[in-house]
């Protein structure tokens, strides 16, 4: 059945290649129906996954038990896209009886996969709000796979202080094998046979176990040991550690292999492939011309076949890739992973060179392999041999023709094929196949080789390390640091959408409007496709009043991806610079049924809800923006902000605080902590509060505006006046400003400068937005009214009314600098 | 071919309306002109009669009909004796075609059986000689006895049964219920398992069930998932359902849900457990999937007891006890086994006030069950809130010492202990055991932070719930957390807490409770502040601020207002 099961795999791979996904499924679909085994039910699992259909994959494998690893993954991966999250949990950790697993016995049981299977298991644990766990797998999984991205970023957003320095290296060899997958479980040109032994092994472990009672006196005696072993290692693989295998379990450790078999097919997409654009850069980067050049070009393109679809048609496509994996595995486990365990693939290889010498053709890559032949692949050889001699086993038997096709498939594939990579291949070829070639002629390219690739991971492992450096330091909102770090990286990748968007948003978060709107611009430029980050830009865009540019991003952007939140969060903001709240609050409502985990559009929603005055709702609001996201401190803010306005001033202290914890260099954030302070009558804590603020941010308005009302407030007339002058030439048309400095003057006495003031400010503001303003006028001619309420009380009054003014004004048109500066700068 | 040989076709041919009729009136004949059929004949006829009527399921009248065709047929192997003359040939053929006593007696104790009468089927099918019995019979009796308390006579009917058919798996499970070892039936059943290919399994899968009925939960799990893995087995769905109520019994009722869940896909008219499978579902608060579950259980079949029990789960945990009280009643009704149904009926008669009554079926679902710890927890409760503590602890003590030490065990007893404020002490001891045997219960883990809150111990409480939260997420100790923060003031983490437990729960009432409560803590300093803008206001907008008092209400109704998000 496995033979038959090879070539529909490989067509249904081949197409699951090219993108074909309703032929892949249908192929998929008849072969489960066909074969009905777990690897065919993982296969159709895959294409259903890969078609974007999770639903299918997850009811699929749901329905049946999945025992394999890869199988186990992808249904876990399915529950967390279908947010199914303490299933997918119980899935990866679920033990027997309530007993989780650790994290190490997941490393055992998925083996190769257990870098992606932990990432995943820390997004669950995130989302569950059990950050300190998350973390832990995360930094597990990073450990186990240095190249991987997402988990760092994951990492970093949610609040922790991972050391790029510490995470992005190649901190043994042993790591560098296991983080391509081509390395480790790869087959050699011979595995075909193995696996498909081993597979009938794997499956029915306690069957081979009954056989071998039965057919004791058959079979030899040592057959059946080494079957036993194996099969009795697999059902507790958790025993098994590459380490520690000892030599007579040899198949066991390969049966182990076997089970991540197809993921090796599998991640010839996954894995290599989204490095492949940066794999030759860093090959060039390090490069230094060297004797074996050729050999180095032979390397790269053998690399770079793994990713390639087969270009000469017919042959199917896995195949192709195991030979090419072939080929690096060799270029890479040679001086690799053989570091520490050396001495045992060579006393295997000695120890059964007698069993092995009936079949020289099996018996041959050993020979050909480097003596420091990394121990898996001289096992996996070990078993083929094995396998060999025990043809007499019928079970075996009945597999072992397939070797042969398969060989012959390759080399005619190999050598009908014209692309250099074929070349390269057929070189691999021969050098497993003759028996008299020698090691020496292999060796010194391949160290080369070999060299080069260490040497282009570390070159990757570099630019991650300061693209990480400054994603961390973004997102403890070191934004002037990010900015700084993030600007050195070479041009080449200063200039993609990625970098610029990190840059534009830490100018975001610094408030500099302008500089974001360009880099993001630039972003628009290079990457039109680009819908990350787009809702920074739309709302830099807000915050710079240009409704062309917004509405020509909203509607390039909503026609492009109807189903990104981020379009749809543009669109909003679109409509709430044209004061069209209603619309506004519908578009973003799209955006949250698009991706509920989508914590920005909660807070513009909440903010537009500020705006139609539904505070209720909005509280609610910014509630589901933290439920989602508990870094995102601009809900935070929300929160404090209606609780200001609700006057629950100790409340509102609270969640301003709790804001400025997550970003504490945010001197808006800084400057509302003060006023609440100020109101909860702590002036001289909200006068530090505020110098701390002007510290950060010495050109912000609104920080000096509000310590000229305290100093005012606290009857400190010539110091608000000193800090009001100032003022004025940060913001000269603020009527507000010319407001607080009449009252200042009335105070003072001075009544003509006041009045003098007065009648500016009424000039700047002639809609009377502020009509308190003209009470002060009116008032200045009732004096006696003034006299009797207590001068320090009469600043809250002011304060909150400045506040609130400030706060109706937005939805003016004239809405000045120092109103941008305002509330909605946290926006 | 006379009218008897017509009959004996019809009733062949599964025409019973029609023999009913027919045998009746020819019946009647009889009686009046007895004459006119042969006593064989009489007997015969009266034998399709009662075949007739049992399949219209008038049983009672069945049962009369074949005891009259068993008179019958006594007076008349007397008769025959009298006469051997006739040829031999036609004699054999007409006892081929005559139905046999031993059949005969065998429906009746089936009919004996529907009609709930142990004891007279019993009876009837002792009076056949043992070496004359059928395997089927022998699988009858074996069940009687088994029901009717006569372990030893169960046991030789079963074995007999396994003798004649090794692959009667029933048989086996009978035998395994009684206790028998394991390694006994496996040898019973050796002979075929090594002749046939491919029926290795079936040691392994005896040496489950063994472990089952021995309650060791832990090691038929483990039994069971092995066999599981096999690729043989793969995907079957009783293996499935007992693997589900093995999770279930120990405790693990996430994979208990898992495994059920996989069954129900797998074969959407699986019934067998169901019950256990909705009520985990309640329990867990999924309602709406109780519903649908039930639902479509009904569609399926409405005779078994099943779905009916679901849709009580569903009216109990919606708290609508007296619907869930006539459900169970209905249940219980259909099959009277069903230990699931003796507890819904019990729990609800308790939350309904009636706790004698609910002793009363506690105590029967213990009998059926005596490996179910949710029966004695029941049981506890009752007594709890008939507030006998003292029988209580004697219940726990039992089950303790029973079940063996286990951290379900361990939290009973040291509930009941939480009830006497004697018996604080004791309590606290129990609970830390549990915990330190198993860590994450959340059942012990509730019970002492409720203790340690009990006694002021907030830091203490705040670690544990800190602990218990690093491995997984619930709502009950996101809540709990948040009250022990409010009791050390830190209202922030407080606020965080609870909003997470309502993230998790959205309609937690306490949760609710406790941000409510976490305000008004919070008000005083705000009144004041309010006041003072008050007074300061004067001449200003008055209208904004009305006070405190409206304040808090619209507070209250944020609030409400976003936990229904």
């Amino acid at each position: 059945m496995t033979v038959l099961q090879e070539p529909v795999q490989a067509a249904v791979w081949h197409a699951l290649n090219h993108y074909a996904y309703r032929d892949a499924v249908f192929l998929a679909e008849r072969l489960y129906a066909e074969v009905h085994s777990e690897e065919a039910l993982f296969l159709l699992a895959t294409c259903y996954y890969r078609s974007g259909k999770a639903y299918k994959a997850y009811r699929l494998l749901k329905g049946h038990s999945c025992t394999t690893p890869q199988c186990k993954y992808l249904l876990a991966k399915c529950c967390v896209d279908l947010n199914r999250l303490a299933e997918g949990e119980q899935i990866l950790t679920g033990g027997v009886l309530n007993k989780q697993k650790s994290q190490d016995d997941i490393v055992t049981e998925f083996g190769e996969t257990a870098c992606f299977t932990l990432s995943l298991l820390g997004q669950i644990y995130c989302k569950t709000d059990r950050l300190a766990k998350g973390s832990e797998c995360y930094l597990k999984g990073l450990n186990l796979n240095p190249f991987l991205w997402s988990p760092f970023e994951s990492l970093c957003e949610i609040g922790e202080k991972p050391d790029p320095d510490q995470i992005f290296k190649l901190t043994s060899l042993q790591n560098f094998s296991s983080c391509q997958p081509n390395v480790c479980p790869s087959y050699s040109s011979l595995s075909t046979s193995h696996r498909q032994t081993d597979a009938v092994l794997m499956e029915t472990p306690q069957d081979t176990l009954e056989l071998n009672r039965l057919n004791l006196e058959s079979s030899n005696s040592k057959y059946s040991a080494l079957n036993t072993d194996s099969s009795l290692s697999y059902i507790d693989s958790s025993v098994i550690s590459p380490d520690s295998v000892p030599l007579g379990t040899g198949s066991a450790l390969m049966s182990k292999l076997a089970q991540n078999k197809p993921k090796s097919g599998r991640s010839l997409l996954g894995g290599p492939a989204s490095m492949s654009p940066l794999t030759p850069s860093f090959g060039i980067l390090p490069l230094e011309p060297s004797p074996g050049d050729g050999s180095y070009l032979q390397n790269f393109t053998n690399t770079s076949s793994v990713m390639d679809p087969p270009s000469s048609g017919a042959p199917p496509k896995k195949s192709l890739s195991r030979i090419s994996q072939a080929g690096t595995k060799s270029v890479f486990t040679q001086s690799g992973n053989s570091r520490d365990i050396t001495p045992i693939p060579l006393t295997q290889t000695q120890s059964m060179a007698p069993q092995t010498s009936a079949s020289p053709q099996v018996l041959s890559p050993t020979i050909a392999a480097p003596p420091n032949a990394p121990p898996r692949r001289s096992t996996r050889l070990f078993t083929s041999a094995s396998s060999t001699a025990k043809e007499n086993s019928k079970k075996l038997k009945m597999k072992f023709p397939t070797k042969i096709p398969n060989r012959k498939t390759k080399t005619k594939m190999s050598k009908g094929g014209i692309t250099p990579s074929n070349i390269n291949d057929s070189i691999e070829i021969l050098k497993l196949d003759s028996v008299s070639e020698g090691k020496g002629n292999f060796v010194t390219p391949q160290v080369q080789a070999f060299n080069m690739q260490k040497a282009a991971a570390d070159g990757l492992m570099n630019l991650l390390r300061d693209m990480g450096k400054g994603y961390l330091a973004l997102c403890s909102y070191n934004c002037k640091e990010a900015i700084n770090i993030l600007s050195q990286l070479p041009s080449h990748h200063y200039n993609t959408g990625w970098v610029l968007c990190q840059i534009g948003r830490a100018h975001f978060e610094l408030a500099e409007y302008m500089q974001a709107e360009r880099l993001f611009s630039e972003v628009r430029r290079i990457e039109s496709y680009r819908v990350e980050g787009m809702e920074i830009y739309s709302t830099s865009l807000w915050h710079l009043q240009k409704e062309v540019a917004l509405s020509a991003l909203s509607k390039d952007l909503t026609d492009m991806d109807k189903n990104s939140p981020e379009a749809w969060c543009v669109a909003g903001n679109c409509f709430s610079l044209q004061r069209e709240h209603d619309i506004a609050i519908k578009f973003f409502q799209r955006a949250i049924q698009v991706d509920p985990g989508f914590a920005y559009a909660y807070t513009l929603l909440g903010h537009e809800f500020v705006l139609t005055e539904e505070l209720e709702k909005a509280l609610a609001c910014f509630r589901n923006a933290i439920r989602v996201n508990p870094r995102h401190y601009n809900a935070w803010y929300g929160l404090g902000m209606i609780y200001y306005k609700q006057e629950k001033f100790t409340l509102a202290e609270i969640y301003f605080k709790k804001a400025l914890g997550i970003n504490p260099q945010s001197s808006v954030l800084l400057c509302h902590v003060g006023v609440v302070q100020h109101a909860l009558k702590k002036s001289e804590h909200a006068l530090e509060t505020l110098n701390k603020a002007i510290n950060i941010d010495p050109k912000n308005p609104l920080c000096k505006f509000h310590r000229a009302s305290i100093l005012f407030a606290n009857e400190k007339y010539k110091a608000a006046l000193q800090e009001l002058e100032e003022l004025k030439q940060i913001v000269p048309k603020e009527s507000l400003v010319y407001f607080l400095i009449g009252k200042v003057y009335k105070k003072l006495g001075q009544t003509h400068l006041a009045l003098m003031n007065f009648s500016w400010a009424m000039d700047l503001d002639p809609k009377g937005a502020n009509n308190q303003i003209k009470e002060a006028i009116d008032k200045r001619y009732l004096p006696d009214d003034e006299e009797p309420v207590p001068q320090e009380d009469s600043y809250p009054f002011d304060s909150v009314d400045a506040e609130e003014s400030q706060e109706s004004s937005m939805t003016d048109a004239d809405d000045t600098q120092l109103h941008a500066a305002e509330s909605d700068e946290v926006y | 071919m006379n009218v008897i040989d017509h009959v004996r076709e019809m009733a062949a041919a599964g025409l019973h309306s029609n023999v009913r009729i027919l045998s009746s009136l020819l019946l009647t004949m009889s009686n009046n002109s007895p004459e006119l059929f042969t006593p064989m004949q009489k007997y015969q006829l009266l034998v399709y009669h009662a075949d007739a009527l049992f399949h219209d399921k008038e049983y009672r009248n069945a049962a009369c009909k074949f005891t009259m065709a068993l008179q019958q047929k006594k007076a008349l192997s007397k008769t025959s004796k009298v006469r051997p003359s006739m040829g031999s040939s036609a004699a054999s053929q007409q006892a081929q075609s005559i139905p046999s006593e031993i059949e005969v007696r065998y429906k009746i104790a089936e009919c004996y059986t529907i009609l709930k009468l142990d004891k007279d089927a019993i009876s009837i099918l002792d009076g056949i000689p043992s070496r004359q019995r059928t395997p089927k019979i022998n699988m009858m009796l074996g069940n009687l006895y088994k029901k009717a308390g006569q372990e030893r006579s169960a046991v030789t009917s079963y074995k007999e049964v396994l003798r004649q058919c090794p692959l009667a798996l029933d048989a086996a499970i009978g035998l395994l219920s009684l206790s028998v070892k394991g390694a006994e039936v496996a040898s019973m059943t050796m002979d075929v398992m090594q002749s046939i290919p491919n029926l290795d399994w079936l040691s392994v899968w005896i040496k489950a069930h063994a472990f089952i009925h021995s309650g060791d939960n832990m090691r038929a799990i483990n039994t069971i998932c092995s066999l599981e893995k096999k690729s043989l087995l793969r995907d079957n769905v009783d293996l499935l359902i007992s693997l589900a109520d093995l999770y279930f019994r120990a405790g693990d009722n996430k994979n208990a849900i898992l495994k059920f869940e996989q069954a129900q896909m797998l074969d959407p008219y699986v019934i067998k457990g169901m019950d256990v499978y909705g009520y985990l579902l309640a329990r867990e608060c999924h309602l709406d999937d109780v519903e649908v579950l039930g639902g479509r259980l009904f569609n399926i079949s409405d005779q078994h007891a099943e779905p009916w029990v679901i849709s009580g789960c569903h009216s109990f945990y919606s708290k609508r006890y007296s619907r869930a009280l006539y459900l169970g009643a209905k249940a219980i009704q259909l099959n009277s086994n069903s230990v699931q149904a003796l507890l819904l009926k019990g729990a609800a008669l308790r939350n309904m006030g009636r706790v004698q009554e609910a002793i009363i079926h506690f105590r029967e679902a213990m009998r059926l069950a005596p490996s179910r710890l949710d029966c004695y927890e029941g049981l506890i409760d009752c007594y709890l809130a008939s507030n006998s503590i003292r029988e209580a602890m004697g219940m726990a003590n039992n089950v303790y010492k029973n079940l063996g030490a286990n951290a379900q065990t361990l939290t009973i007893l040291a509930t009941v202990c939480l009830e006497d404020p004697m018996t604080q002490e004791k309590a606290k001891t129990l609970l830390d055991k549990a915990l330190a045997q198993r860590p994450d219960y959340i059942k012990a883990v509730v019970k002492k932070a409720e203790l340690l809150n009990r006694e002021q111990k907030y830091d203490e409480g705040i670690t544990l719930l800190r602990n218990a939260l690093a491995n997984q997420s619930d709502c009950v100790l996101h809540r709990m957390l948040g009250d022990f923060l409010v009791a050390v003031s830190d209202y922030q983490e407080a606020m965080d807490q609870y909003s997470i437990a309502l993230s998790l729960d959205p309609n937690d009432q306490k949760s609710l409770e406790g941000m409510q409560k976490m305000e008004k803590e919070e008000s005083p300093t705000e009144a004041t502040a309010e006041e003072d803008v008050d007074d300061m206001e004067g001449s200003g907008e008055e209208g904004d601020l009305e006070g405190s008092d409206s304040e808090a209400a619209q507070w209250a109704d944020q609030v409400q207002w976003f936990g229904m998000q």
